[in-house]
């Protein structure tokens, strides 16, 4: 009995002293304070890096060379002036950056063909380069383990918090050895989104938002991104209480809660010509009954190159969503259609 | 001649008692469909709507997607019929000569070409449906007029299915996020697409369809216990080309308008065969085609779940319908043909 009183004693002594090994190891406290999708650690001479169940590790002054395989990367990548460190990119047809695709016409940047199926031969040839996973990544796993690659996957995509998203700059500040300069750049990005934020009025002005995909709304939930952001103008989003960042909803369901919105936000990948609408022209173009509605809030995503530029101006969209909430005309992002 | 007088008339009270319950079952479900719903428009509004926006759900929703499930329905599990007596096989259904993959083929097409779902038209891509639904029946007779077994006819619709599969497995893979959410979301399925000129239109195809086919159901009937073959073979290649080009064409439309509904087509008339007992077109036509509407109805108010705010695709209900049908019917068939 005695024994086993000492060996369990001795497995507590020793679970301690390895936990408090680890918690040594570590600075206390994460630096991100936005995102959920990642934890960064700074330690003396490196930066410790832990997305999901994959941990990096770092040195502060290290170099990296990229490969890309999303435009918000390539905009992460440029706002840090790593341009000339990307090797490499996947799905070239998806970019429209002029310096980019002639980098790929000149063979100074390499297409490693679709990131749902890469060329995984010539990628092997840049392992020592960092791979920037985007979606399809986490299906090739086995594959990146066995041929030695480092893929760091860049989920900003998933972020809901406006600043969650633009956070994730940190995480390629730390990958290019710039960490201080990224820093930097967020806080400036915080700074300007709080400030935008606090010239919000709270008048309450209801606001739907979806896209309709060939009979269902896709509609975002009470907790995305586009909810945040019309709280944060001041406005009240008409979703409550659904937690999935997009919600399938049924045309009765969507009319039903558009009723009573004053206003609509709408992004889509095409030039809408409107300037205004009767409510009867809104309801026989999409099948809805906006008796309240004041106004469409229309991105033209593709002009607007919207997912690339919103990304690290949150205060932008939201200083137009503010303004358009008030009546005027945003400047940035949104185009107010109003609506008789 | 008693015995066998006495048989047509209980087969003939059975069929009538049938059809006045799937009547009444189709009225019934109607009232739900046309009740329930999260705008809260209740049971007593359907006749008489208190104001323009119970007026607005049920003109502009939830009538058509009613008048949508009981055409569709119908539609296909008649086109389903059909087929399955041109092939004297119960397993056969629309999807089976690649009509409905050369549809989903025009509409990877247009998807993946860019026609954005800007408003809630959907008139590029039915037209994209229709065309390329055609010209796989066309395909299909210009290579099947080689063959002389229907068999054959079937395989190489099997075929065309497999090519366009294939077509469309790669524009898939190309595709960005939103071109792939659209289409997976048409391959869903939904009785909430069609306006009232569309449901019109496939109304008017579906009752010429029917009649024509109608007209013909002795000669069906001959066809289906191998008698015409002994009697005229011009006249069974002509019946069996008419079949299928009326069965081809309603699959077209109803996919090009619906997306591919599963099991619908494949289900219905097995199940309708196995309640009436019998295999007698005259009988079998019209159950048929109320049994589909019905069983369509039933599917769309579930997958609508109006007690949510969630709602289902239409396809993973009728499959869920119809899988248990289909697998009771291949025991059931192992050893029996039509």
């Amino acid at each position: 009995m005695k024994a086993l009183f000492y060996f369990i004693l001795t497995i507590v002594f020793l679970g301690s002293c390895a936990s408090s090994t680890t918690e040594a190891g570590v600075a206390k406290e994460s630096l991100s304070k936005y995102a959920v999708g990642f934890h960064l650690y700074e330690h003396n001479d490196s930066m410790e890096v832990l997305i999901g169940d994959k941990h990096f590790v770092y040195a502060k002054s290290v170099k990296n060379t990229f490969v890309i395989s999303s435009s918000t990367q390539l905009t992460f990548l440029k706002e840090m002036g790593c341009f000339s460190d990307i090797i490499g990119l996947f799905d070239a047809n998806i970019y429209s950056d002029s310096l980019l695709l002639d980098g790929l016409k000149k063979g100074k940047i390499l297409s490693f063909k679709n990131a749902a199926s890469p060329d995984w031969e010539a990628l092997s040839a840049h392992s020592k380069s960092i791979v920037l996973g985007y979606k399809h990544f986490p299906l090739h796993e086995k594959t990146v383990e066995n041929l030695n690659l480092n893929v760091v996957p860049i989920n900003e995509y998933m972020e809901e918090h406006p600043l969650g998203k633009a956070e994730w700059i940190k995480v390629i500040g730390v990958l290019s050895g710039k960490y201080a300069a990224a820093d930097s750049i967020f806080k400036t990005i915080e700074a300007k989104y709080n400030a935008v934020k606090s010239t919000a009025k709270q008048n309450g002005v209801k606001v739907m938002a979806g896209e309709y995909y060939d009979g269902y709304w896709s509609v975002p939930g009470s907790s995305s991104y586009v909810a945040l952001m019309i709280r944060d103008a001041g406005g009240e989003y008409l979703v409550k209480n659904i937690s999935q960042s997009t919600l399938q909803m049924n045309k009765e369901s969507f009319a039903e809660l558009l009723k009573s919105a004053q206003y609509w936000r709408k992004l889509t990948p095409m030039d809408w010509q409107a300037k205004v609408l009767s409510k009867e022209e809104v309801r026989l173009q999409f099948d809805v009954y906006p008796t309240q509605m004041k106004g469409i809030l229309y991105c033209d995503v593709n002009k607007t190159a919207y997912f690339e530029k919103a990304l690290l101006h949150p205060d932008e969209e939201l200083q137009d969503l503010i303004t358009e909430l008030n009546g005027g005309e945003g400047k940035i992002f949104y185009r107010l259609i109003k609506v008789d | 001649m008693t015995s066998i007088k006495h048989i047509l008339l209980r087969e003939k009270r059975r069929f009538r008692l049938w059809m006045l319950l799937l009547l009444l079952i189709i009225v019934l479900f109607s009232i739900l469909e046309l009740s329930l719903g999260s705008a809260g428009v209740s049971f007593v509004e359907v006749f008489n709507p208190q104001d323009d926006y119970s007026k607005f759900v049920l003109q502009e929703i939830r009538i058509p997607r009613l008048l949508t499930a009981l055409l569709i329905g119908g539609a296909l599990s008649f086109s389903g019929l059909v087929l399955q007596t041109v092939f004297r096989n119960p397993l056969v259904g629309p999807s089976v000569l690649g009509i409905s993959s050369g549809a989903s083929l025009g509409v990877a097409l247009v998807t993946m070409a860019g026609v954005s779902s800007f408003s809630n038209s959907d008139v590029p891509k039915v037209f994209a449906a229709i065309v390329f639904s055609m010209g796989v029946l066309l395909l299909l007779f210009s290579v099947a007029g080689r063959f002389r077994d229907n068999a054959s006819v079937l395989i190489v619709g099997m075929l065309i299915s497999y090519l366009a599969g294939a077509v469309v497995d790669i524009l898939i893979f190309m595709s960005d996020n939103d071109a792939l959410k659209e289409f997976t979301l048409w391959g869903m399925g939904s009785f909430s697409r069609m306006n009232y000129g569309e449901i019109l239109v496939v109304s008017v195809l579906l009752l010429i369809a029917y009649v024509i086919v109608y007209r013909n159901r002795h000669l069906m009937n001959l066809y289906l216990i191998g008698e015409l073959d002994e009697v005229n073979e011009k006249k069974k290649r002509r019946l069996v080309f008419l079949l299928i080009i009326i069965a081809g064409v309603t699959t077209a439309f109803v996919t090009a308008f619906c997306g591919p509904i599963a099991f619908i087509g494949i289900a219905i008339p097995n199940l309708m065969r196995f309640v009436l007992k019998i295999s007698d077109h005259k009988y079998l036509l019209p159950g048929t085609v109320l049994l589909g509407a019905a069983v369509a109805v039933m599917c769309d108010l579930l997958s609508a779940m109006p007690w949510s705010d969630h709602s289902l695709p239409v396809n993973a209900v009728t499959s869920l319908f119809g899988i248990p049908i289909i697998v009771f019917m291949i025991f059931k068939s192992r050893h029996k043909t039509l």
